[in-house]
This record gives structure tokens, C-alpha cells and sequence, in this order.
């Protein structure tokens, strides 16, 4: 969005954003005004009014380009399914997931929208849980909807983590995500840190495991807070293993602090509570 | 990073913008009015040209001028209804707020906002009313004003800002915290917007809800305007995190450093906002070129958007342009966030950013200090290889650095702290070889020195410290190189050379660190004199000294010196008394035990069983943590029995425990309490011992100690010394249901137990086949306890629980790793036979095979351990049997049933291994097709006397009937 957009709402925004829910997804046009997006439906290349809401009518149509970006608060359902994704709860993740991929999909090539998060929670879940037709089907969403990057480097994690879980295929597996943690994305080197930690932990490698999950909140810090909680709790627990309570106690409270009102918290919580004895 | 104050400069463009693009819009079309309006007649060409003088009054920033125009125009429209009085009224007192003239902007807003208390531009002159007061400190006056324009959504992020500003000024922390909390949900937009939410950044850190903090970084994160500004909004936040990290509030400064994207994704993000912004100045400056001949008020608002996109986009190219400058900045905020976790003592965490930067950033500003870090944390972690490695590569690569001597006397501390002496001096000798001019040189000689003399090579330490005050007599050192000559002569039996040497030092340095230990070693030569009696000589010097410096850290040994001529002199009360005196001094353990073992030696032999008694109870009270208490608990609980005062003894052995027992990291209590069971049990007949009332004895003295601080601890702790009692009572079966009963209370929740209980615990359970109660046990030994002398007993707990499971693969990696990282551990046996018991498991008989038979021709594991590994040997036999056909498989029986008669042969002294190898024998003969020597081994299993209790004779005598 431009700066003079931005001062085109200032001068025009009659009703902007007064008194609406964050809770719900609302488009903001360029004229400052804006309107739920579960009101409107695409058609074409234009949106339409299907439920009159903010004073405009059914029926009522504009271009796409008239769309400025997303606002609202990002559902809370997004962070539980990460969380349950990485607690190893793929097909939970996915029910909370389904529904906030549908209900946002009108909302998927607009700046700030929340669908692209969910898409890509959608995706590793589904990865996770084996699934790999409906993690290539949801990839390619992805990447439709990201036209100027390609195809979508989540793709390439969804590939990854669906590799055969074969023996003579985990090295590949580990080089893949391996060379996914140096991407420009920083969640998805989170997540590729993350799964390669597990990888290692699996193989007993614990000290590599340690280092993989750390550089989660180290070196990928803004890939997300929950995925952040989820390596420092897996981390802890190493580290506890080590004889070094007190970091690992940093780890689970840093743990607790970003992943409030997900399985993580609760879990954090449970160690919190054992390590402090 | 430098932090660039943007705000005040978008403040004025937004509001000049606002202003004059309203200003073009409230211009009428050409049609003529309907009716009129205005009192003064204006034509529309003179009214336009006033709006035009005062807008570019305002963008010269020549407020009094643009006040007076205005003015003018309010004259000649009057009070009409068509013309927008409130933008006009608004812009007065802004252009005295921008003009510093704070009264009159005050006055100003009030104005409009009484003229228009509804108007469009009431909120905005709410926000200038708000900031006027603030500026002129009417705090109450402010919260006021600026609280009306938070209504505003649109002035929410600006005013909020404010408001918080004001209430952190009137130290209202919690109301800022809340006005603060409610700009998280309000949308990040326009500029002014992502200015305030900067500031809220900081505002939020300052109140030191990190949670709050991050949580708002990361709302902040997806907003339009942060994303349109990234490069200029990642600047200023990390300008803020500095901030906190100079005012080590490290907590918060990670938080901020962590939310800040890397250099390529903000590149990225920032070009094609940047991108977005060029497109729309095009087509605003297309628009411009084709509205140039039309009259001014059939124009559309476009100069007034570009007058506003230009600076926006100068700023974020300006902001681009110094982040694709600043090539290493995810190093740079890799090493910023690994200071904060380095402060926070989050070590690991710090290692791996250190590391990181070190390894993957190596042309980065910061690789040395990142290196050098790693060494300081290394340190602190004492890991001595690790540092060694770190400290030959920094000074390999960083010979000029700054850090250099610091990171060798690091490194060299740590291998003299860890006493690794051979080390020491070979380190010290590359030191020196390496850098002969360095201003260390005498550190590392001396340091060469004294790894020698610490090795007992004196024959080296002797010429290098020669060399050392031949070079450097003037080092600091001296002191220390005199005692090392004196210590080198005195350990060397070079008694000449000795009383040179520590005269030498006394000479020098009469008050130095050791001249205690001079003068006790010049006293002890003259004690070992064999020509002369030196008693009075050395009674008399060290008196003296100890007058002179009665804290002297030698002072311990030089009363037992006293103590010891006193003695050879016969005269004990002398010699005790000196030797009492040694105990109380803050002297080694080994000076302490030496001085408490004399004077106890010297009052047993008086039978003084009281005084006894009463110097040890006197330690256990004057020195509650010395390592020594519990052997003086002891022998308190021996005197006072000897005297006949055993319930004295139990109430001084309670007493002791009152203050441990709640705690369950106390590893002594245990260790107390069976002394204080110990006085409980008479010496008496079994049969003429009242159990049940001494039982109840002890536990009245026991619950009376821990009145005020019952917790599981303590229950379970009475429950110990119910079931020791009831051991020594010979009472096994009482004390087996104690110790489970504690064993099972504590299964789902652990933390209440000791180490010692928690070993013990996880052993019964274990055996009872509750596998997650004794995995509980033994990870909190492992995890809680790592330090502990009962410690070892968790990792082989876990792997036993795994072979339980049935998991042998993850109990062989647990065995090995325990025998690989601590090969010393007191369970080496049992994670020994547990590595064994996993290779069979795991079908990898060779491996197996070779251990077992290594195991058993070992000395250590003569006895039940050697019969295990028998019986596991024969288990491997019988196993690959099975996998076996004709006569291979014959012949892995034979091997088999040779290695449990072997079994039930030697080890006859051990029931339950022994009736084992009679079953094993017995099933492996009747395998063999041998039925009458399977029936002999039943028969002799089942007639067997030492073995009727056991499960398998009682499987032999069902067989046989």
C-alpha cells in the first residue's frame, strides 16, 4: 500500500474501521473504507456484495485493485494448529485449520491476509500426517496465490517431510531440510530447523538435535513465535538432560510467554511446574 | 543503526495534507451559490488565493503568516454555513502548536472544538489540545483531552501513544500498560501510526511486560504500514533494542531484536512497497501535468498526495539504501541477541549465535568479539576442550586483537582451575614460543612453573622459575615464584635451600599470602630436626606469629603443629588445646579433620566420653555445612550411647535434622537419620525388644522435629527411618512395605523425594513392574540431580526401564552412553550387565559373547555380577540355538546348559541366581533331549535347601509332584 492511499483514507474514511471487530477479516479498500470479508465473494475479477454490511449494498461490485489489504487479528486457531502440528497432532491441526482455509480463501491474494499462514499450517499438518496428495493440492493453492515468488518454497518443505520414512531415505530427508534452513523465509527455516531437530533427536544424535532446535528462537527468531516455543521446549528438555536446569527452566519460561492459549502453553506450564521443584 | 526521529516531520505533512487537500475539496464547482451566504462579499478568485497563501505559509513553515491569512479569511467569509470553519479553526491552533506559541494553540483548539463540538475536525483538535497541554506539563489536562481523541480510531495510535507518555510521566505504570494494551488492536497504517507504534515499542519494553512487548511485535509484524516502512521501522526498533540492552533490560532488548525479519526479507518486503509507492507517484504526477491549465478549483487533490508520497518514499529508499548498506546485519543482530542471552546466563542459546557468527558471517564486523564471546562462555561452562580448541583459533587468527592476553589467561585459568597441570604447561610453552614479545611473557613462565611443580616434576619447576626471577624480578608474581621455590625446596627434602627460601620470602614479604605457610614450614623443619630439640623454638615463633596474625590462612596448621610438639612434649591439655583451637579455624577439611580426629583421639583416651560429645556437638553447630558434620554427628550419637544417653543422643541427632529435613536436596538427612535409628535399637535380644513401641518412639521424636514444615518430604523421610528401624529390628517385610509405600505415594509426582529415596524408589517400582513410576524416579534423579552421590543410579534406572519395556536398542544407547561419559560411575556394574542384557536382546550375539566372558573374568565382577553375566551368556547360547539347526544348534545347547551348571555350581551363596541356572539347566537338558539329566537338575533344584524360598524351586517341587 502507498503512502498517498494511506492519505486517501485519512481524508475519505467516513466510517472506517469504527467500531468494527478485529476478530473478523475485513477488507480495506483504497478509499479507506472497508467491509467483512465473509460479505463479499469474488467473481471473476471483481468482488461482490453478497450480505449488505458497512453501507454498501447486495450486489454492489468493485475490482479487485480497489482492495488496499487485510485487516483484523489473526485467528486463534492458526497458533493452536501450529502448535499441535509440532506437538506431533497433525490431524487436530487440521480441523481447526479446514474451515479458517475456506472461510479466508477470498482474502488469499491481498496484502496482510491471514490465509497464507493458514494455508502453509495446513500444509506442513497435512505433510506431517503423511498425507501427501492433499499437501501437494494445498502447495499449489499456495503458490497460485503467491504468483511473484514461483511455486511456493513450502512446497518444497511439504516434500520433504513427505518423503518415505525409510531408513535408507532419512539421510535424504535431513538434507533436504537441511538445506531449507538456510532459506529466505524465515518460518519455513524454523520450521525445516525444527523437523531436522526431530530427525536427529529420533536418531539419538542429541547434541545436534539441541543445536536444530535451538537455532529455531536463535537464528530464525521471526519465523514465529509459537514455533520459537515449541524448539525452546524440546530444547529444555535436552538441556535439562545435560544437567543445566537453569537454562533449560529459561527456555520453558521464554516457552510460556509466546504461546499463550495454545497446547504449548499448557505444556510449558507442566515443566515449568516440574523444574522449579 | 542510528535512531532518525521521523515523527515530527510526518506529523506536520499529515496535517498539512490533510488540510490542504480539504481545503481544494471545500471549494465549490463553479455554479453559482443559490443564495448567498457570505456578509462580506469575496470572490471565489480572492478567497481561493487566500487558501493558496496560507497553505504555502504552511509549507514554508511561516505559521504567523499563515495564522494571519486565515484569519483574514474568516473576516471576509464570516458566519456563513457553506464554507468549512472547523478545518479553518482547527489550522489556527495548529499553526500555533507548530509554532511553539503553546498557550494560544490551547486556546485555539478550545475555540474550535466549543465552536464544532462534533465536527470533523473535533478529534484532531482533541489530539493538538492533548499534545499543547502536554508540552506545557498540564498532565491532568492532557490525560483529558487526549483521552476524548483515543475515541477516535483514527487518532487512536497517536493518542494512545500520548496518553501513555503522559501516565508513564505521573509514574501510573498499570494505566499505561493499559492504554498501551489497547493500541495493539488498532490497525498500523499511515506513517503517523507506524511512527506511534515505535514509540509504543519502547513505551511497552519500559513497563517490562515482555509478554505484552512481544506479543505486540508480533501483531506488528503483518500491519500495512510497518510493511510499506520496513526498512526504515527495523531501524528504529533496533535503535530501541540498543537502548535497552545499554540499560540491560535484556529480556525485552531479545524480544525486539527477535522480531526484526533478516537483511533479505526486509530488502525484499522493502522493494516492493517501495515499487508500489513509485507506480502511484507516476500516476499522480501524470495527473498533475494533465490538470495543469485548469483553474485551481476544478483541479483534483494530487500535488497534495505527491507532497506527501515524495517524502515518504525519499525516507524509505533512504532507509533501504542504509540496510543494503549495512551488508552484515543479520550478523550484527545475531550478536546483539547473543549478548542479551549471554547476560541472561542462557548459555547454549548464546554459544550457537556466537558460533553462528563465527562460522557462517565470517567477514562480519563482529566475528572477533563473537569468537572471543564463545571463549568467555566457554569458560563460565567449564569445558576445557572446547576452550582449548577456541583459544588456539583465536589466537591463531587474532594475534593483535585486544582480547588476545585476556583469552589466554582465560584459557590458562581454567586448565590450572581443573588442575590439568600437564596441560597447563604446555599451553603456557606454546604461549611463550608463539609470542615472545608479549607483555605476559612473565605469566607464562611463571604459569610453566608452576605446572611443573604441581606435577612433582621439581627438578623442572626449580630452573624455570630461575629463569623467571632472573627475567622478571620485578613481576607481580615474585610472591607466588618464592613460595613455589620455597614449596619446591621444602617437598624436594632440600632443607638447606628450604630455609632459604622461605626466609627469603618472610624477608620480602612479612605480610604476604603465605607467610603463614613460610613460617609453618620453617617450624616443621625444626620439628623434624633430629639433633636438637626445637620445641621451644617453634612453640615460641609460631606463638608468636599466630598472636601477631591469628587469621592467617595457615593458622589451622600452625596450631596442630603446636599441638603435635605439645604432645611430643607430653603435655596434653596443651596439645588438645591447640588442636581445638585448629578445628575452629577456617582452615582445609583435610587441616580440620586432622586437628578433630587428634583431639577426639586424645579425650577417648582420657574416656572423657562427655567432652567428646560435647566438641563434636559444639562443631556440628558451630560449622552446620562443613563436609565434616556428619562423621561429628556420628560420633555425638557414639559418645552419648557409650554414656548411656541414648535418648540424649537421638534429640541432638533430631535436632540436627530439623533444619535439612523438609528439603529433599539435603543429602545428609538420610545419612543422619540411620545414625539416629541406630539409637533407637537396643542391645537386646530380638525377641526381648518391644518393636512396635520403639517403632513408635522414633516417630514421635520425628514428628515432633518437623512441626511447622510437613510436606511430602518429610512424610516420606519418617517413613525412611520407620523402615531402616524396622531393617535393624530385622523386621524385613515392615520395612519392604515402608519403602514401597513411599515408593508408590510418590510415583506420579517425584518431586518430593530425596535422591537417595529416589533411587531407591525407582529401584522398587522397577521391580514391581510400574515402569512409568520408576522412569518418573529415575529422570528426576537424572534431571534434578545430575550432581548428586546418588546420581548415577538415574540413566541405568532409565535403561533398565527401557530393557522392561522391552526396548533394548534405546537401552543399549542409554548403557553405553553412560559407561562412555562417566566411566567412573558407581553403577559401572549394573549399566555394564545392562549393555550385556541389551546385546542379547538386540540378537547381536558375537558382541554379546565377547562381553560376557570379558565381565566375567574380570575381578570387579567376581560374585552375583559374574553369575548374571552367566546366566545372560547361556540366555545368548540358548537364543542363537533356536536360530540354529542339526548339530550347530546341538552344540549352542551343550555351551548353554555348561554355562548354568557353572552358574548353580559357584554360585550357590546367591538363591535366586543360582535356582535360575538349576531352571535354565534343567529346561536347556530337556531341549538337548537329555530327560533323565533334566529330571536329576529338577530333583536337585526342588531338595535344594538354600533354595526353598525361591520362585523356582517351587516350580520344581510343583513338576516333580
Amino acid at each position: 500500500m502507498s503512502y498517498s492511499r494511506k492519505i486517501l483514507q485519512v481524508l475519505l474514511m467516513a466510517l472506517p474501521l469504527h467500531g468494527i471487530s478485529a476478530k473478523t477479516a475485513y477488507m480495506v479498500l483504497q478509499n479507506g473504507r472497508s467491509l467483512p470479508a465473509s460479505a463479499l465473494a469474488m467473481e471473476a475479477d471483481k468482488l461482490v456484495v453478497k450480505t449488505a454490511a458497512e453501507g454498501y449494498t447486495l450486489g454492489q461490485s468493485f475490482p479487485l485493485t480497489m482492495v488496499d489489504h487485510i485487516y483484523g487479528d489473526k485467528p486463534v486457531e492458526i497458533n493452536q494448529a501450529i502448535a499441535l502440528t509440532l506437538m506431533g497432532k497433525p490431524k487436530e491441526a487440521q480441523a481447526l485449520l479446514l474451515p479458517i482455509v475456506k472461510e479466508h480463501h477470498i482474502t488469499a491474494k491481498f496484502p496482510g491476509n491471514f490465509w497464507l499462514d493458514a494455508a502453509r499450517a495446513l500444509l506442513v499438518a497435512y505433510a506431517i500426517n503423511g498425507n501427501t496428495d492433499d499437501t501437494t493440492k494445498i502447495g499449489e493453492e499456495i503458490s497460485d496465490a503467491t504468483p511473484a515468488h514461483g511455486i511456493d518454497s513450502y512446497v518444497l518443505l511439504g516434500k520433504a517431510l513427505t518423503m518415505p520414512a525409510l531408513t535408507s531415505k532419512s539421510e535424504d530427508r535431513l538434507a533436504a531440510l537441511r538445506a531449507l534452513t538456510t532459506q529466505n523465509l524465515p518460518d519455513l527455516c524454523a520450521y525445516a530447523s525444527f523437523f531436522y531437530g526431530n530427525m536427529l533427536f529420533k536418531d539419538k544424535k542429541s547434541t545436534e538435535a539441541l543445536e536444530a532446535y535451538l537455532a529455531v528462537p536463535c537464528l530464525h527468531p521471526s519465523g514465529g513465535l509459537i514455533l520459537n516455543a515449541a524448539a525452546e521446549l524440546q530444547a529444555a528438555d535436552l538441556l535439562a538432560a545435560l544437567g543445566r536446569p537453569e537454562e533449560a527452566l529459561a527456555l520453558v519460561e521464554s516457552a510460556l510467554s509466546v504461546s499463550a492459549g495454545t497446547v504449548l502453553a499448557d505444556e510449558a506450564s507442566k515443566r515449568l511446574t516440574s523444574l522449579k521443584k | 543503526m542510528h535512531r532518525k526521529q521521523i515523527h515530527p516531520a510526518l506529523f506536520i505533512t499529515a496535517f498539512l495534507c490533510v488540510h490542504s487537500v480539504c481545503l481544494l475539496h471545500a471549494q465549490p464547482p463553479p455554479a453559482v451559490p443559490a443564495a448567498p451566504v457570505l456578509p462580506v462579499i469575496a470572490s471565489p478568485a480572492t478567497l481561493n488565493r487566500l487558501f493558496s497563501e496560507a497553505e504555502a505559509a504552511f509549507t514554508a513553515k511561516q505559521y504567523p503568516a499563515a495564522i494571519a491569512k486565515i484569519q483574514e479569511l474568516l473576516k471576509l467569509l464570516g458566519p456563513g454555513k457553506e464554507a468549512p470553519y472547523d478545518l479553518l479553526y482547527f489550522n489556527i491552533g495548529l499553526a500555533y502548536l507548530l509554532s511553539d506559541k503553546l498557550p494560544e494553540a490551547e486556546a485555539a483548539f478550545q475555540d474550535c472544538i466549543k465552536r464544532y463540538p462534533t465536527g470533523e475536525y473535533t478529534s484532531r483538535c482533541y489530539l493538538g489540545l492533548g499534545r499543547a497541554s502536554m508540552m506545557q506539563t498540564k498532565n491532568e489536562e492532557a490525560l483529558s483531552a487526549l483521552k476524548v481523541a483515543a475515541l477516535d480510531p483514527k487518532y487512536r495510535s497517536e493518542a494512545g501513544l500520548w496518553l501513555g507518555q503522559v501516565y508513564t510521566k505521573l509514574n501510573k505504570p498499570e494505566e499505561a500498560l493499559k492504554v498501551f494494551r489497547s493500541l495493539m488492536g488498532s490497525d498500523v497504517r499511515t506513517p503517523q501510526q507506524t511512527t506511534a507504534a515505535v514509540e509504543a515499542i519502547g513505551l511497552l519494553a519500559n513497563t517490562g511486560k515482555i509478554e505484552d512487548l512481544t506479543a505486540y511485535l508480533d501483531r506488528l509484524s503483518c500491519q500495512a504500514g510497518v510493511r510499506d516502512a520496513i526498512a526504515w521501522f527495523a531501524n528504529q526498533i533496533v535503535v530501541r533494542g540498543d537502548e535497552l540492552l545499554s540499560d540491560n533490560s535484556y529480556n525485552a532488548a531479545l524480544a525486539i531484536y527477535r522480531s526484526v525479519p533478516p537483511r533479505s526479507r526486509i530488502l525484499e518486503i522493502q522493494a516492493a512497497a517501495l515499487e508500489a509507492m513509485r507506480k502511484d507517484c507516476t500516476v499522480l504526477e501524470a495527473r498533475m501535468a494533465a490538470e495543469k491549465d485548469k483553474p485551481i478549483n476544478q483541479r483534483s487533490n494530487a500535488p497534495e498526495f505527491l507532497s506527501a508520497l515524495k517524502p515518504a518514499i525519499t525516507l524509505a529508499e533512504e532507509a533501504l539504501k542504509a540496510i543494503e548498506g549495512k551488508t552484515d546485519l543479520d550478523a550484527a543482530l545475531l550478536m546483539r541477541r547473543g549478548r542479551c542471552l549471554f547476560y541472561l546466563n542462557r548459555y547454549e542459546e548464546a554459544l550457537l549465535s556466537f558460533r553462528t557468527i563465527r562460522t557462517k558471517h565470517t567477514s562480519a564486523a563482529d566475528v572477533e568479539s563473537a569468537a572471543y564471546a564463545e571463549i568467555v562462555i566457554y569458560h563460565k561452562l567449564k569445558k576445557i576442550a572446547e576452550i582449548q580448541e577456541m583459544c588456539d583459533h583465536f589466537m591463531r587468527k587474532y594475534p593483535d586483537s585486544k582480547n588476545m592476553e585476556h583469552v589466554a589467561t582465560l584459557a590458562g585459568e581454567l586448565l590450572v582451575q581443573n588442575g590439568k597441570w600437564k596441560e597447563v604447561g604446555a599451553f603456557y610453552n606454546r604461549l611463550e614460543t608463539k609470542f615472545p614479545q608479549s607483555e605476559s611473557l612473565d605469566r607464562y613462565i611463571f604459569f610453566q612453573a608452576v605446572a611443573a611443580f604441581q606435577d612433582g616434576n621439581f627438578a623442572e619447576s626449580t630452573p624455570l622459575l630461575a629463569k623467571f626471577f632472573k627475567q622478571f624480578p620485578t613481576s607481580p608474581f615474585v610472591e607466588n615464584a618464592l613460595y613455589y621455590t620455597a614449596m619446591s625446596n621444602f617437598l624436594s627434602n632440600k632443607y638447606k635451600e628450604t630455609l632459604a627460601s622461605c626466609n627469603e620470602y618472610l624477608m620480602k614479604f612479612p605480610k604476604g599470602e603465605y607467610a603463614g605457610d613460610m613460617r609453618y614450614r620453617l617450624s616443621f623443619i625444626d620439628f623434624n630436626d633430629k639433633k636438637d630439640d626445637q620445641s621451644a623454638k617453634i612453640i615460641r615463633e609460631l606463638g608468636d606469629f599466630i598472636k601477631e596474625h591469628p587469621n592467617d590462612a595457615s593458622s589451622g596448621s600452625m596450631h596442630c603443629l603446636l599441638a603435635d610438639t605439645y604432645k611430643r612434649m607430653e603435655k596434653p591439655d596443651e596439645a588438645l588445646a591447640s588442636y581445638i583451637k585448629a578445628v575452629w579455624t577456617g582452615s582445609p577439611d583435610d587441616v580440620i579433620q586432622y586437628a578433630l580426629d587428634a583431639a577426639t583421639a586424645i579425650l577417648r583416651d582420657r574416656k572423657d566420653w562427655t567432652a567428646t560429645a560435647q566438641l563434636h556437638t559444639d562443631f556440628m553447630q558451630r560449622k552446620p555445612d562443613s563436609q565434616l558434620w556428619l562423621l561429628s554427628a556420628t560420633v555425638v550419637a557414639q559418645m552419648k550411647a557409650r554414656e548411656g544417653k541414648a535418648p540424649e543422643a537421638a534429640e541432638i541427632l533430631a535436632n540436627s535434622l530439623k533444619a535439612r529435613i523438609a528439603d529433599p536436596a539435603n543429602e545428609q538427612v538420610e545419612l543422619l537419620i540411620d545414625e539416629l535409628v541406630k539409637t533407637f535399637v537396643p542391645r537386646k535380644k530380638p525377641k526381648d525388644i518391644d518393636a512396635e513401641a520403639i517403632d513408635k518412639e522414633l516417630t514421635t521424636i520425628l514428628e515432633k522435629i518437623i512441626v511447622g514444615q510437613e510436606n511430602l518430604t518429610t512424610f516420606a523421610r519418617i517413613y525412611y527411618a520407620r523402615a531402616r528401624l524396622a531393617q535393624l529390628l530385622r523386621r524385613n517385610d515392615r520395612s519392604d512395605t515402608y519403602l514401597k509405600g513411599i515408593a508408590t505415594a510418590n510415583a506420579k509426582d517425584p518431586s518430593a523425594l530425596s535422591p537417595a529415596l529416589l533411587a531407591a524408589s525407582g529401584e522398587i517400582l522397577l521391580k514391581i513392574g510400574d515402569l512409568d513410576g520408576a522412569q518418573a524416579m529415575f529422570k528426576r534423579l537424572s534431571d534434578r540431580y545430575g550432581n548428586s552421590m546418588f546420581s548415577d543410579a538415574g540413566p541405568v534406572g532409565m535403561g533398565c526401564v527401557s530393557l522392561t519395556r522391552k526396548q533394548p536398542e534405546e537401552a543399549l544407547r542409554i548403557f553405553e552412553n553412560v559407561l562412555e561419559k562417566n566411566p567412573g560411575t558407581s553403577r559401572f556394574k549394573e549399566a555394564t550387565l545392562g549393555k550385556l542384557e541389551s546385546l542379547v536382546a538386540l540378537e547381536k550375539y558375537d558382541d554379546a559373547s565377547k562381553l560376557a566372558l570379558q565381565l566375567v573374568g574380570d575381578k570387579m565382577f567376581r560374585g552375583e555380577s559374574a553369575a548374571k553375566a552367566y546366566l545372560l551368556l547361556g540366555q545368548s547360547y540358548r537364543a542363537q540355538s533356536a536360530k540354529s539347526f542339526g548339530t550347530e544348534a546341538t552344540e549352542f545347547l551343550k555351551k548353554a546348559h555348561g554355562t548354568y551348571q557353572r552358574v548353580y555350581v559357584a554360585y550357590q551363596a546367591f538363591p535366586d541366581i543360582c535356582a535360575e541356572g538349576y531352571w535354565q539347566a534343567y529346561e536347556t537338558a530337556k531341549q538337548l533331549g537329555e530327560d533323565k539329566l533334566a529330571e536329576e537338575t529338577l530333583k536337585t533344584l526342588k531338595d535344594h535347601p538354600k533354595l526353598q524360598n525361591t520362585a523356582q524351586a517351587q516350580k520344581a517341587v510343583t513338576l516333580v509332584n
